[in-house]
């Protein structure tokens, strides 16, 4: 029991634990939360939501996230980053199609929908905040 | 069933994830489609209201059509006969939580 009672007070142990269960979880989400895109309003969501996870419970449910940010965060990181660019030698029609109600990312953004000058479209997503400021929709 | 517990109430992506016993990896995507669907709607809790040092929470409320559409849904499953067993438990599970 001694014995027991010394393993637990080693120090070794008492700063990993402090690692996991203290700063590690933290660190940890913030590089998972990178996987989405830069104003998904998961990034926030989750931050805040590590608070309300009992300390005890955090690394287990950091862990959780990582599906989601690989297969959700990423995938969305992925599609804006390949729709964002218009094809060279083409120009906006200035018809656009902005989708609220479906958006495949979010209610903070919007899914848009550019008819190019080639006949062709390219879809890309804008956050509702630079909605106004969004140079590709001024094109 | 954890959002129709309190359908009017505000319900928190880990509260919900505790109750109804879904991982979190599964759940917020479920919450996303929802959000898509118009059955919930979502916000941010009012920094200005909160008592602790934390930053403000992302919560859910469900609309009117997602009552309807829950509803609809909880009542084909409870008719379901491979999900009888399942309700028995969870009636079980409730009523010792109410009490």
């Amino acid at each position: 029991m001694t014995e027991l009672i010394n393993a637990a007070a080693a120090w070794p142990l008492l700063l990993m634990a402090l690692v996991i269960f203290g700063a590690a979880p933290n660190l940890v989400l913030r590089v998972l939360l990178r996987a989405y895109p830069k104003h998904h309003p998961r990034r926030r969501e989750l931050w805040a939501e590590l608070r309300a996870v009992p300390r005890w419970e955090r690394p287990f449910w950091v862990c959780e996230q990582l599906d989601g940010a690989l297969f959700e965060g990423l995938r969305l990181r992925i599609r804006v980053r390949t729709t964002a660019k218009a094809p060279q030698g083409t120009s906006s029609q200035g018809v656009f199609v902005v989708n609220t109600v479906s958006s495949p990312v979010s209610v903070d953004a919007v899914a848009v929908t550019d008819l190019l000058s080639d006949g062709t479209v390219r879809r890309y997503v804008v956050p509702l905040a630079q909605l106004g400021t969004d140079p590709r929709l001024e094109e | 069933m954890a959002l129709l517990e309190d359908p009017t109430g505000r319900h928190w992506g880990y509260d919900l994830s505790k109750r109804s016993g879904v991982r979190s990896g599964v759940l917020y995507p479920m919450l996303t489609r929802m959000l898509d669907e118009g059955w919930l709607t979502d916000g941010w809790e009012d920094p200005n209201t909160l008592t602790e040092k934390r930053p403000p929470r992302r919560y859910y409320e469900l609309t009117d059509h997602g009552r309807l559409e829950l509803g609809s849904v909880l009542q084909q499953a409870r008719r379901d006969t491979r999900f009888t067993s399942l309700f028995s438990r969870l009636g079980t599970l409730f009523a010792r939580y109410a009490r």
